[in-house]
């Protein structure tokens, strides 16, 4: 690197660390995708709705129950049984904290730069964008690696454990993960310091007390299902995914810290549960895409809005790249002139907070009419409870869309960054010289998989709610009626999506 | 009435995609003047197809560092002196020009790469 160049890096860096609103509106780094063109988004926005009343026209005739979907225990073949084994449990949690020092120790001692930092790759990139995907298409394994919740179990072990301190109120449900998710976001997409290793350490440590303390008063498992918001998020785009964990010991789950829902003998996707649970009692079973999102047993009304706020926060990171945004940006930007330096700051606060306002406001004008066209057989926030997740692949699928170049491009840091994760000028693998390929995959095989995997996504949405419906309605024709109202709601939703991924990208100013 | 074949139809858009793509790349030369560190409206998005060699002509009234994005190219813009960026437009997307400058950190505009 001449000196030019690292003079260069560095304004990067200072542009990325000072302009106001950065350089991009996601977390860290550049996206160079080119907009889907006008027909493919009419074409998909076309199939997506043809395709929702193929579905309803061919409709399913029994519905299967909450758990009652076809799964094949891995745990029956060695393949499974090895890699479910406890050694490589404990493994897979030594390399996860050994990351997070890594990662920790990078961000508060390496090079100030954010590219030639481990520690914003890593966290924005690798992690959150990364794991997303994992939970999303593999499964839960957040639940498995979580290095906060393997240190303080280790700590148990080691110190003694200690019965909780207070007891976490029943009526508060997910709400404190559903205000930290918030924070996390905010952080995310309107945080200036969000690519400033130390500023992103500082956050770690901060992390790392609330949730120990949090840990320490009300029970390890108790946190994570109620106040984390990893956990919880992780878990939600889990439920889409693959496989799961299930328990048939009642023994264990009588005695699991949090109450599990155990539905037909059987808890679903409680880590808890799995580790107390006699061997024979487990299952870590194969499943089909989605069919996770059909257990609505342990939905409350704060899981309805933890919900709507992973969901509008992932639209808002969208949206916030659209012309449509940088012309209301503008606007206000121009109005709020007494603001000063703080405007930007301000008016992605408002956004952040308007959209998941927007969402809940709409999902429950659309929860009315569905508890309405459907005789009213079951009240509104019955209606909101059931069909939430249902909305989820399309989360999912728009996720996977917006990202896709993004992880593969930006991805690539990590082969230099493994080499160098302090910015130290090492070469520990000699890839530190390592270009990111931007060619590596083109525009208009990112525009087909993107629309695809929308369209599939609406599709497993669709099919989801309606096997929810007959589950859930007496009759057939109620059901049926119920749909419609969704069925709106999620062709919208997916418009929508398509409608943003057929923007040019527009940084913030 | 003839079964529906897909696949001819699949077949016939790859054949029309390759088609497409047999045509040669195009040299395509921009002729871009900064004034006070803006381009003129009609220039801010630079619009070339996958393959195209393409020459950035610049001349600008006030010096500046100027950085591609994804390409990852700079050059140093002077006054009275006109400075070539030429590159072949390999890979796709939505890429933008940034300028660097004592109290300048700005986007300019954006070149956009077409698959062909």
């Amino acid at each position: 690197m001449t000196a030019r160049r690292r003079r260069l890096a560095w304004g990067g860096a200072i542009l990325l660390a000072l302009a106001p609103g950065g350089a991009t509106a996601h977390g860290f780094g550049q996206r160079y995708d080119l907009p889907v063109p006008l027909w493919l988004w009419a074409t998909a926005a076309a199939a997506a709705v043809a395709l929702s009343f193929a579905i309803i026209g061919v409709s399913v005739k029994a519905s299967p129950g909450a758990q009652g979907y076809a799964r094949l225990d891995l745990l029956r073949f060695r393949v499974g049984r090895l890699l479910a084994d406890r050694r490589i449990r404990l493994a897979a949690r030594l390399v996860s904290v050994g990351l997070l020092g890594l990662v920790l120790a990078a961000s508060l001692v390496g090079d100030q730069s954010p590219t030639r930092n481990l520690a914003p790759t890593f966290i924005w990139v690798a992690w959150w964008v990364g794991f997303a995907y994992l939970s999303a298409l593999v499964g839960n394994l957040w639940a498995v690696i979580n290095p906060w919740a393997a240190l303080f179990a280790w700590g148990e072990t080691l110190l003694g454990r200690r019965p909780p301190r207070l007891r976490y109120p029943a009526g508060l449900g997910v709400w404190p993960a559903v205000a930290l998710f918030l924070a996390f976001a905010w952080i995310e997409l309107i945080y200036t310091g969000r690519s400033i290793p130390a500023q992103l350490g500082h956050l770690i440590v901060a992390y790392s007390a609330l949730t120990w303390t949090g840990m320490a008063f009300f029970g390890r498992v108790t946190w994570l299902r109620h106040a984390d918001p990893f956990a919880t998020a992780f878990g939600v785009l889990a439920r889409f995914a693959p496989t799961e964990v299930r328990v048939t010991d009642r023994e264990a789950c009588r005695r699991c810290e949090v109450a599990c829902a155990p539905r037909d003998g059987a808890c679903l996707d409680c880590g808890a549960c799995f580790e107390r649970a006699a061997p024979a009692r487990r299952e870590w079973n194969l499943r089909s895409f989605g069919a996770g999102l059909l257990n609505t047993g342990d939905v409350s009304p704060s899981m309805v809005a933890f919900v709507l706020v992973l969901l509008s926060t992932v639209t808002f990171d969208g949206f916030t790249a659209t012309p449509a945004w940088a012309s209301v940006e503008g606007r206000l930007y121009a109005a709020l002139v007494a603001l000063g330096d703080a405007r930007l700051t301000f008016i992605g606060t408002l956004g952040l907070i308007a959209f998941p306002l927007l969402f809940g406001l709409v999902y429950v004008a659309f929860a009315r009419w569905m508890a309405w066209m459907g005789d009213d057989q079951l009240t509104t926030s019955t209606v909101a409870r059931l069909f939430v997740l249902s909305l989820v692949p399309i989360a999912i699928a728009y996720h996977l869309a917006h990202y896709f170049t993004y992880l593969l491009i930006q991805g690539q840091l990590l082969i230099r960054l493994a080499s160098d994760p302090f910015g130290f000028g090492w070469d520990l693998f000699g890839t530190a010289r390592y270009r990111p390929d931007i060619g590596i995959v083109g525009a208009r095989a990112v525009w087909y998989t993107a629309v695809v995997a929308i369209v599939v996504g609406h599709v497993i949405a669709v099919y989801v709610a309606h096997v929810v419906a007959l589950r859930e309605y007496r009759d057939r024709r109620a059901a049926l009626r119920s749909q419609l109202p969704m069925l709106v709601l999620m062709v919208g939703y997916t418009v929508v999506s398509l409608w943003i991924i057929a923007q040019p990208i527009v940084e913030s100013r | 009435m003839t079964t529906p074949r897909p696949w001819a139809l699949f077949a016939a858009v790859a054949l029309a995609f390759l088609a497409a793509g047999a045509v040669g790349a195009e040299p395509r030369l921009f002729d871009l003047t900064l004034k006070d560190g803006l381009l003129p409206e009609g220039q801010r998005l630079l619009r070339v197809n996958q393959g195209d060699e393409v020459t950035l002509k610049w001349t600008t009234n006030r010096a500046f560092t100027l950085h591609l994005h994804g390409y990852d190219l700079e050059a140093r813009l002077v006054p009275q002196t006109s400075v070539e960026l030429r590159f072949t437009a390999r890979a796709t997307g939505r890429f933008p020009l940034e300028i660097h400058g004592p109290g300048t950190e700005r986007t300019i505009g954006h070149l956009e790469v077409h698959p062909r």
